[in-house]
């Protein structure tokens, strides 16, 4: 196995492991919520679904795109929580507002918690609605990593 | 004495003017960094301390930093970075520039407020 590609496979570790501890602080530390890892499989292609979703792009020397989804009501709950303002107070630029910090978060504590170096995240983007279909065009593995948030689950997925 | 929070993510101005007004401040509140030296022009003599995000649209947060602490009417503030940058290069660059305390996304409550008021030197949690 060359080094390049030992170097790449170590990177997408420690950058899946970032983000796997990343994503436990942020909904216990600002979301209060109980949030506890199912597991991580490798999928084929990034495709996001449903009603919520927050996505990062990486660039600089490591590309790839981290983003989650989850149901409506689970995200408001989150923004709910994060921001002390009842869901049902929530307007939809405050869902989208909190959605986008969620992925900012996110992406940044798994960029620093890897430190690897040469990463920049772009700022985050958010999607909420009904239905919806996100697909990234990339030739990169993709992992989901599966967290249960009290009842509901969460969905990490990163190509990276 | 007032808190100024400047941050592009409404959230997190919210989640800051949320832990302020618990410990009794006023914050205001500053959606880039434009905004914020204005409202530091404006209202400088009431804040006691600024809260800069890094990432932000037009001047990021190291610019803002560099501006205040170049400025003789507000150097005397101190400034806090919150951001989710954590890494050692940021957190050196900020301390370098003038940054009084550090505190990366998230934070809990307790954190933040614990932070504030050792940066406002009243140590610890009121």
């Amino acid at each position: 196995m060359s080094a390049s590609r030992n170097n790449a496979e170590e990177n997408r570790r420690r950058l899946l492991d970032g983000l796997q501890k990343t994503v436990y602080d942020v909904m216990s530390t600002m979301a209060w919520s109980e949030v506890s890892f199912v597991g991580m499989e490798e999928v084929s292609g990034f495709t996001l679904k449903g009603g919520v979703a927050g996505m990062i792009r990486m660039m600089g020397e490591h590309q790839g795109i981290i983003g989650f989804t989850t149901r409506q009501h689970v995200a408001g709950e989150l923004v709910s929580r994060i921001t002390g303002l009842a869901a049902s107070d929530l307007e939809n630029e405050d869902l989208l507002d909190g959605v986008a910090e969620l992925a900012n978060m996110i992406g940044g504590g798994m960029k620093s918690k890897a430190d690897i170096g040469g990463v920049d995240l772009t700022p985050p983007l958010a999607l909420v609605g009904q239905e919806f279909t996100a697909v990234w065009k990339t030739h990169l593995p993709t992992f989901v990593l599966t967290f249960m948030l009290e009842e509901d689950v969460f969905r990490v997925y990163a190509s990276v | 004495m007032k808190l100024l929070t400047i941050d592009d993510s409404r959230t997190i101005r919210r989640v800051i003017a949320g832990i302020g007004s618990m410990l009794g401040f006023e914050v205001l509140e500053a959606e880039n960094g434009s905004v914020g030296l204005r409202v530091l022009a404006e209202r400088g003599d009431e804040i006691g301390l600024v809260l800069l995000d890094w990432n932000m649209p037009g001047m990021n947060g190291l610019e803002v930093l560099k501006a205040i602490k170049g400025d003789p009417r507000w150097m005397h503030i101190p400034v806090m970075m919150v951001t989710t940058e954590g890494e050692k290069d940021y957190i050196v660059q900020a301390i370098q520039a003038g940054a009084s305390h550090y505190l990366t996304k998230p934070f809990s409550q307790e954190d933040m407020a614990s932070r504030i008021m050792e940066a406002l030197g009243m140590g610890g949690m009121a």
